[in-house]
């Protein structure tokens, strides 16, 4: 039972105990929302900084320094730094690939090493997208191989270095994609690599594009959700996320997030509407860079 | 809520309590109007209601909103209890549906209060741990910051600005993107 203590004149907002402000706080799943709130005086100040609460929900941070907090559509910028200070979620240790979207190599280093190193004669592949996964660095290639990466050190330097990358799943991406897109259109198709729930997840998203004065316009987003089946050598079909989950797909850093605890719906994928990015290089012009945040019903 | 059995429950269930507020108003509500406050419950299973529960926290304009919320609250669970087993399954749900679009209605006009009132509602609701309303009156709150500057706030609030230069700095420094 709560201490009953007289009240001995009228409170003030700013005067709102902690626990109540933490109630509200928890109400309140976009940062940018948070971080106003913190602004408005010592008291509310305080109780955002130091109670514990659920994270809140991902930034969508973009290379030019703009970024989203969801669920806003409205640009932010933070002022000179980028994104300084803000970790991308696949980025905890430091793995890369690299390569002028056709082909690429796995770079590694020591968080906080000045360079990333890479194995001599390495072949490059159309690696997609990578991911941690139960302790193991995963890679998806564009013909839906799943490679498992070991990573050994040097013995001379200590440096990490790809020892190895050995398949586990044979991929079997589907002969007829190209006959998905209507006949004036042009598409990408965009494999990430996701950990949910304890599984490994390889979203297939096919998008669809039409060329209009010199833009490259996406029309159509398709999206199927396939979970690594390691053991057996396959990826299998699943039709939902799962009770509560959701998606943020992005370059390398996707995550998949509880829904409820944000008062959100589950089943849904986040992406960000970047099919220039793999477009022709001569349509990209900064200004015209599509930063709208999509949500797409998976059901 | 306990359902028909032998009568002593049943005079338990139309068992009145009397609540005394700090201005010192007398109100009688219904056992199970008074149960939603889980501190009442607790004094009721405690036994220490006779001569009535004084509630010095709570003023008799507030205590005379948090009861009217109670009695609604407590009627729609009821309801929804005793019309189980007279209806079909479809029938059922419908009635439920319409009970719960009922309280939705009445939760959305009982919210339409002045920024001190709801804040006496959130201070009521959690000293007499009221899940339902406190959830209510804080998503009100939450709601009505959203997407709103700081200044903006305080303006709704009534809150004076008294955090120091230093804070301003670090608090420019740190999250003056969220502000513009």
């Amino acid at each position: 039972m709560a201490e009953a203590t007289p009240r001995t004149g009228p409170l003030s907002w700013s005067d709102i105990p902690w626990d109540l402000a933490g109630l509200v706080l928890r109400l309140l799943p976009a940062h940018a929302d948070r971080a106003r709130f913190a602004a408005v005086c010592p008291q509310w100040r305080a109780a955002a900084r130091q109670l514990p609460l659920p994270p809140p929900l991902p930034l969508l941070a973009f290379p030019d320094g703009t970024f989203y907090s969801l669920p806003y559509g409205k640009p932010f910028r933070f002022p000179g730094f980028g994104c300084a200070g803000y970790r991308s979620a696949a980025c905890g240790r430091c793995a890369h690939s690299s390569g002028g979207g056709a082909t690429s190599q796995i770079l590694v280093c020591q968080p906080g090493a000045s360079s990333w190193s890479v194995r001599a004669y390495d072949q490059c592949k159309r690696f997609q997208d990578m991911a941690f996964y139960q302790g193991k660095l995963y890679v998806l290639a564009y013909d839906e191989n799943l490679h498992v990466v070991n990573v050994s050190q040097d013995p001379s330097t200590g440096d990490p270095q790809v020892a190895r990358v050995r398949q586990v799943i044979r991929g079997d991406p589907d002969p007829l994609l190209e006959a998905w897109w209507p006949d004036d259109t042009t598409g990408v198709k965009k494999l990430y690599l996701v950990e949910s729930c304890g599984m490994l997840l390889m979203v297939h998203r096919k998008v669809c594009c039409r060329i209009s004065n010199n833009m490259i316009v996406a029309e159509q987003n398709k999206f199927e959700v396939f979970k690594a089946d390691i053991q057996h050598s396959r990826w299998v079909n699943v039709k939902t996320l799962g009770d509560d989950q959701m998606l943020f797909l992005g370059r390398q850093c996707s995550r998949a997030v509880s829904a409820s605890q944000y008062g959100m719906l589950s089943d849904q994928i986040f992406f960000l509407d970047d099919e220039m990015e793999n477009a022709a290089q001569c349509f990209f012009d900064e200004e015209s860079t599509f930063c709208r945040c999509l949500r797409h019903e998976n059901r | 809520m306990a359902s028909a059995g032998s009568g002593d429950e049943k005079a338990a269930a139309a068992a009145m309590i009397t609540l005394i507020s700090s201005d010192n108003e007398k109100f009688e509500v219904t056992e199970a109007t008074a149960t939603l406050s889980q501190t009442i419950r607790h004094m009721i299973e405690d036994g220490c209601t006779d001569g009535g529960v004084p509630l010095p926290n709570v003023t008799s304009k507030i205590l005379a909103r948090v009861i009217e919320y109670c009695k609604k609250h407590a009627t729609a669970a009821a309801g929804e209890e005793g019309s189980s087993s007279s209806f079909s399954d479809a029938a059922f749900l419908e009635v439920d549906r319409a009970f719960l679009e009922e309280l939705e209605e009445f939760d959305d006009a009982f919210l339409e209060v002045d920024r001190a009132t709801l804040f006496d509602l959130i201070l009521a609701a959690n000293y007499l741990d009221i899940k339902g309303l406190l959830n209510l009156t804080c998503q009100k709150v939450a709601d009505s910051v959203k997407g709103k500057t700081p200044e903006q706030i305080r303006e709704m609030y009534n809150i004076v600005n008294d955090l120091t230069p230093e804070e301003e700095a670090e608090i420019r420094r740190e999250t003056q993107w969220a502000f513009e």
